[in-house]
């Protein structure tokens, strides 16, 4: 029930500025331990999940949640996902079902941390979810290896808040 | 000048000059490019339309015809564009783009796994024909093939020629469309290439504040005809890649391959009895044997599959028998308003009325999601990669007061198009066995 998982977490918030936002949310919590587990591949904004694309598109197909664009500056578009009305109401029906309690206790438990990532700014995000990627039980390493795919310096504030946010997440995994 | 002439329904004549690309020729010859004579080009689609027979084969020569005379058009004007082994790569490249695939082409995708990175593989082998025929050209030919062919674009890979080998226009999808048009019957697919290929030109420019770049573009007068392919892309999902009976005997390809893995893994004389190569495939969980891989075409997977019509594992004769007789399956389409949590109730109850009536439902009913984008206009907060040839179809107007640059979709004279490129086309739909059909609709209310 990715779906309902997906739809519960955008609803916690008022609004998720980008989808590229919500990719780097979704991975950090993933890598947290949340159930909403799709396939990733590192693309050239960190990791990427076309599973996770599709999903969006279906909820937006499905007049779950309405994607507005919004002018960020000179040929760069923003799409902020936010949840309709009517996908609210479905939400609240399918939670009042067995099978919607049980979904919704799965996913309890990580919609503070959605809404805490929410709050991070896009660049720090984008680096502690590649961060996440990189790391295979060597925190150094996986820093190093960032700061080289994404070509910034060692030492770069964002990348050093990025560097705790990715050890946060994935130690309470 | 000595060349090397083939019938085409589509060209009329495709043509390899053999005293220019002697090699071009010895590559056409191998062994893992003579395999797509025996791989359907769409899948089961003659199940739905008789016609489509065709191969990979004829197709893959297709593309390399339209980028012979794409590239030596392009060499007209801008041949400063081209280093040295780019013409050698290109061509290799649209020839060899289609070796990874699997019996039946996509239908088989989801079981053997991706096409495009297999053949990456088989170029970079040392061991494979292809790359020592390749090497003979040059040592760096084939990891510039490879890098063409790959999915993900590697850093040094020119975009605008990685867009003529895999993008939202290029030649696979020019030779595609008008070739499973011309052979499924369904005519809708048709547009004016010869237009789209000679009105291409290339462009430099940076948009949207990215870095300079080249950019495949057309003239503003080429946009009708390229709203024409889009059309058509529109018209050939919806009718024939998509099309319900289509997918429905693909999905059940699928479920047969499914339980023979499992019989396969728990049954050693089921195991000992399989037809090679299929007994790599199986019994193991590593689809990266690409020497028993290109002994599997459609023919082998047909072969085994008339065998197992008389399996004594009665779901597996089932399934066979419904393949091969062509016997209806019933849908249900989950109307496009439904999120997959809304049916979960409904779904249950059909797995469980099937289960009751002892059929292995996990095999009996199942589920087909497709999903596409006729054209998908760049959008730079969605898009994975940096806006290029790859991901736009772009217009030039020299005359304009911006840019001059326009993704074709933005176009003021094209707003219309928005009705087909704004979403992208999703269906959901669900299969199982025809004789249940009543029952599971009841349920399905």
């Amino acid at each position: 029930m990715k779906d309902y998982w997906l739809a519960k977490l955008i609803s916690s918030v008022d609004v998720v500025n980008s989808r590229k936002k919500l990719q780097k949310i979704i991975y950090l919590l993933y890598k947290s331990g949340c159930p909403l587990q799709c396939e990733y591949i590192l693309h050239y904004y960190g990791p990427y999940s076309f599973e996770l694309a599709g999903l969006v598109d279906k909820l937006k197909s499905s007049k779950l949640i309405e994607e507005n664009p919004e002018q960020q500056r000179t040929n760069v578009i923003s799409y902020r996902s936010k949840m309709s009305e009517q996908g609210k109401k479905k939400l609240r029906e399918f939670e009042e079902s067995t099978k919607g309690k049980s979904l919704l206790n799965n996913i309890s438990p990580f919609i503070s941390q959605f809404q805490e990532l929410n709050k991070e700014k896009m660049r720090v995000l984008e680096l502690a979810a590649t961060i996440a990627f990189f790391h295979d039980g060597n925190w150094q390493e996986a820093k190093r290896q960032t700061a080289a795919f994404k070509k910034v310096k060692i030492g770069d504030s964002k990348l050093e808040e990025a560097f705790t946010l990715a050890k946060k997440f994935k130690k309470s995994a | 000048m000595t060349q090397k002439l083939f019938r085409d329904p589509v060209y009329d004549y495709i043509t390899i000059d053999t005293k220019k690309y002697p090699w071009l020729l010895d590559l056409l010859n191998t062994a893992e490019v003579q395999r797509l004579r025996f791989i359907s080009q769409l899948g089961l689609s003659q199940f739905t339309y008789p016609g489509s027979n065709h191969s990979r084969f004829s197709h893959s020569l297709g593309v390399l015809h339209l980028m012979k005379e794409y590239v030596s058009y392009l060499k007209l004007e801008h041949s400063e564009k081209f280093a040295q082994l780019d013409e050698e790569a290109l061509l290799a490249a649209s020839l060899l783009h289609d070796i990874g695939h699997s019996p039946f082409s996509h239908a088989t995708e989801r079981f053997f796994g991706n096409h495009e990175e297999r053949a990456a593989k088989i170029i970079l082998n040392r061991s494979s024909n292809i790359h020592k025929i390749l090497r003979r050209v040059s040592d760096k030919l084939p990891k510039k093939v490879a890098d063409l062919i790959s999915e993900i674009p590697l850093l040094g890979t020119k975009l605008w020629q990685k867009s003529l080998i895999s993008s939202q226009l290029d030649m696979d999808r020019l030779d595609y469309l008008r070739r499973d048009s011309l052979c499924s019957g369904a005519e809708y697919g048709n547009f004016d290439c010869f237009r789209i290929i000679h009105t291409m030109g290339l462009t430099e420019g940076n948009i949207g504040g990215g870095k300079k770049d080249t950019w495949i573009t057309w003239p503003k007068k080429s946009m009708y005809v390229l709203e024409e392919y889009i059309f058509s892309r529109f018209y050939m999902y919806q009718s024939v890649y998509f099309h319900h009976t289509t997918r429905g005997f693909e999905c059940l390809v699928t479920k047969i391959l499914e339980r023979a893995k499992e019989l396969a893994s728990k049954n050693k004389r089921f195991r000992s009895q399989l037809i090679e190569p299929l007994n790599t495939f199986l019994s193991t969980s590593n689809n990266s044997n690409w020497i028993e891989f290109s002994k599997l075409t459609d023919n082998i997977l047909f072969a085994q599959i008339s065998v197992w019509k008389s399996s004594k594992d009665k779901v597996l004769s089932d399934l066979s028998g419904r393949l091969l007789n062509r016997k209806g399956l019933a849908r249900y389409e989950v109307p496009k308003n439904l999120s997959d949590f809304e049916v979960a109730d409904k779904i249950a109850k059909v797995r469980d009325y099937l289960k009751k009536k002892g059929l292995a439902q996990e095999y009996y009913f199942f589920e087909d999601e497709t999903g596409t984008s006729v054209y998908k206009p760049y959008r730079s907060a969605i898009d994975t990669q940096e806006q290029s040839s790859v991901t736009s179809i772009m217009l030039y107007d020299k005359t304009s007061t911006g840019t001059g640059f326009y993704e074709i979709s933005d176009h003021p004279d094209l707003k219309r198009l928005k009705a087909i490129t704004q979403e992208p086309l999703i269906t959901k739909r669900y299969y199982f066995p025809k004789e249940h059909e009543n029952k599971i609709r009841e349920l399905l209310k």
